[in-house]
């Protein structure tokens, strides 16, 4: 596979050029995590949930096989029909089949990370059909020709005066517009035009129930729904870890999935999906794309657990000050860390070291994805395969030299003692100390704890 | 092998062994007064509510709310001031410029404000989501406490479609600011009964 690199430090680096919005960036993030917390301590039994939700998975998991049978079973009983694809381009083929079958020319699209993976829209549209995104801050950024920068939240990276630019170029509406109301109407006016005129629906599925046959899609716009209730053809895409056993687990789920994303006690349309409507058609398309691979590494299958609400982005502090864009793949932050090496270990190599492994994305997480112990492990295995930058390699090796040699360390201590403070600032503050970066280096103290120990110990 | 019978059996070579289901449990009697608790539920999810003595109340209120009624759609019998007959219509589409749907739900959730609906109960699907504006008509006994209860309530016929609606279709997508009315209605008033 060909695949160039990421390099998220200077992806962070470029994101960072303007202080201010990255600051932006960071607080508006933080507030959607207070959100969260507001709405979890309402809740008494929160962590027997999140126990709840994730003992339901790891059921999943280790049964996916006859769950995913059963689904089918059930699915087609109720009318749908029902595809499999091992990879994006099996995914994209089958779309388009169906869409030739019923001579579509226009497909309205919910938001389904799985279509961006597979690069659906470019594939269509190099096939003469057109997508419409319909969930408002995925129309934004496709307006505009960029991926989203959050699963939940797409065009968090911009200001509402980006917005106003892309809604003059795009929608012809006035210059310098950038109130939030007017933009959402016109949004509204532009896609109500769209929904009813599209030729198919498309739509993620945030669970897939195997008892019912049925899925279970979540949105704050309503926009799947207007989607599929207008059009003759609903196609779903999920993947093969989107299955819960039972609907009874759905109470679960539909608890922990919005209070983890923005705090709201649940999105404001739940729909359940249990066959076509009269004189439509429904179809499912059931996806893996690394997913049985990521099944069988002891280590790292927890991270099938995820049910997407973002909740570990919006704690992350290097998401925060980085951005969606930095990570270079369609699931950024903590979450996207540990599910890409997986996928292309060379191109991501760089993501699990796109932490500070504190464990914050662990603490939120509705379904208990050990996040930072994975990314630590990744950590391991690129370091093991030699993936590891140039620069980080020579640290590592310094490092070890140093460490592995208690005299040299205490003598390179005591040199660093007395030389930081008389040291010049520009041989201190340089490209060679990222440390020092909008950092102070702090006093260095007379004389270390080894030579502060035997001088007591007595 | 075909591409299903490849990924069965990827799976079945690739999973974890087998951990049981973990026990379900309702977490109910929490709350004093589940009434209390919804209206207080909708009200936070940008919904409002009003407590109705006799169901032909709602043909009044509804005018009170609306100068302008336009076309209102219903599947109660009650609603007088409906002048759309949602079983003459065929297609969807001629749903387009509905201002005011009137329907009745058959579950409401305390914890957070949502009703259920059910698509044959509403005839058309697509009757809630492209008006502009929804009424929701429950009775006081049918709404429960959280979410478990709900789908202990809930009998999925099949095929069917269902859905909990949780106040005004809304989005924060343009600078996390809340507005009212993004694709689907642009308010919602709960009736309790």
């Amino acid at each position: 596979m060909i695949s160039e690199y990421i390099d998220h430090p200077k992806e962070a680096d470029n994101f960072n050029e303007d202080f201010q919005r990255t600051t932006w960036h960071d607080e508006t993030l933080w507030f959607i995590r207070e959100k969260r917390d507001k709405a979890t301590k309402s809740l008494p039994e929160w962590e027997e949930l999140r126990d709840m939700a994730a003992a339901i998975k790891s059921n999943v998991l280790s049964n996916l096989d006859d769950y995913l049978i059963e689904f089918e079973t059930n699915a087609i009983k109720n009318g749908i029909q029902v595809h499999w694809a091992l990879n994006a381009e099996d995914h994209n083929k089958i779309v388009h089949n169906i869409l030739l079958k019923h001579k579509v020319k226009k497909m309205v699209k919910s938001k389904s990370m799985l279509t961006e993976d597979c690069h659906l829209n470019q594939y269509l549209e190099s096939k003469g059909i057109e997508v419409i995104d319909t969930d408002l801050g995925e129309r934004i950024v496709q307006l505009d020709n960029q991926p989203p920068s959050h699963i939940v939240l797409p065009a968090i990276h911009l200001k509402k005066e980006d917005v106003g630019e892309i809604f003059h170029k795009h929608l012809g509406t006035e210059k310098g517009m950038s109130n939030p109301q007017a933009l959402t109407e016109t949004a509204r006016i532009h896609l109500r035009e769209q929904f009813l005129s599209g030729g198919a629906a498309l739509t993620g599925v945030n669970f897939a129930i195997a008892e019912t046959g049925g899925i279970a899609i979540c949105t704050n716009e309503g926009n799947a729904d207007l989607g599929v209730h207008l059009a003759p053809v609903h196609i779903a895409s999920m993947g093969i870890e989107k299955i819960i056993p039972k609907l009874e687990h759905l109470g679960v789920f539909t608890r922990v999935l919005t209070r983890s994303a923005t705090g709201q006690p649940i999105t404001a349309f739940t729909s359940h999906y249990h066959g076509p409507r009269k004189g439509a058609e429904m179809h499912i398309i059931i996806v893996d794309a690394g997913r049985s691979e990521q099944l069988g590494r002891e280590d790292f299958r927890k991270s099938l657990n995820c049910i997407r609400c973002g909740a570990c982005m919006n704690t992350c502090p290097v998401y925060r000050r980085s951005g969606g864009h930095s990570y270079g793949y369609t699931v950024p932050g903590p979450i996207g860390s540990i599910l890409s090496p997986g996928i292309d270990l060379k191109k991501y190599s760089s993501l699990p070291f796109a932490s500070t492994l504190c464990g914050s994305c662990s603490d939120v997480c509705p379904v208990k994805i050990d996040i930072h112990t994975q990314l630590y492990k990744w950590r391991q295995i690129i370091a093991k395969e030699g993936k590891m930058p140039f620069a980080k390699k020579q640290g590592m090796k310094l490092m070890n030299y140093v460490f592995s040699r208690p005299s040299l360390y205490r003598l390179l201590g005591k040199v660093g003692r007395n030389v930081l403070g008389i040291l010049p600032r520009f041989m201190m503050y340089n490209s060679l100390n990222a440390w020092g970066k909008a950092r102070e280096l702090p006093t260095p103290p007379k004389e270390s704890f080894r030579e502060w120990y035997l001088r007591n110990k007595k | 092998m075909n591409q299903r019978e490849q990924i069965l059996s990827a799976v079945k070579k690739n999973k974890p062994q087998s951990t049981p289901l973990p026990e379900m449990k309702l977490f109910d009697g929490q709350c004093d007064s589940i009434l209390d608790k919804y209206v207080e539920s909708l009200n936070k999810i940008g919904g409002t509510c009003k407590i109705i003595d006799r169901t032909e109340d709602i043909n009044m209120i509804v005018k009170s709310q609306f100068s302008d009624l336009g076309q209102v759609a219903t599947n109660m019998q009650e609603v007088l001031i409906a002048n759309i007959d949602l079983k003459e219509i065929t297609d969807p589409h001629q749903l387009e410029q509905v201002n005011i749907a009137v329907l009745h739900g058959e579950l409401a959730v305390a914890e957070n404000g949502a009703v259920w609906l059910e698509g044959k109960q509403i005839i058309h699907q697509a009757i809630p989501f492209i008006t502009q504006h929804l009424i929701l008509v429950i009775e006081r006994e049918n709404i429960v406490e959280n979410m478990h209860v709900a789908y202990s309530k809930i009998n999925i016929e099949r095929p069917s479609y269902g859905v909990f609606i949780a106040g005004p279709s809304k989005t924060a997508d343009i600078e996390q600011s809340l507005v009212i009315g993004a694709h689907g209605s642009r308010s919602l008033l709960v009736l309790i009964r």
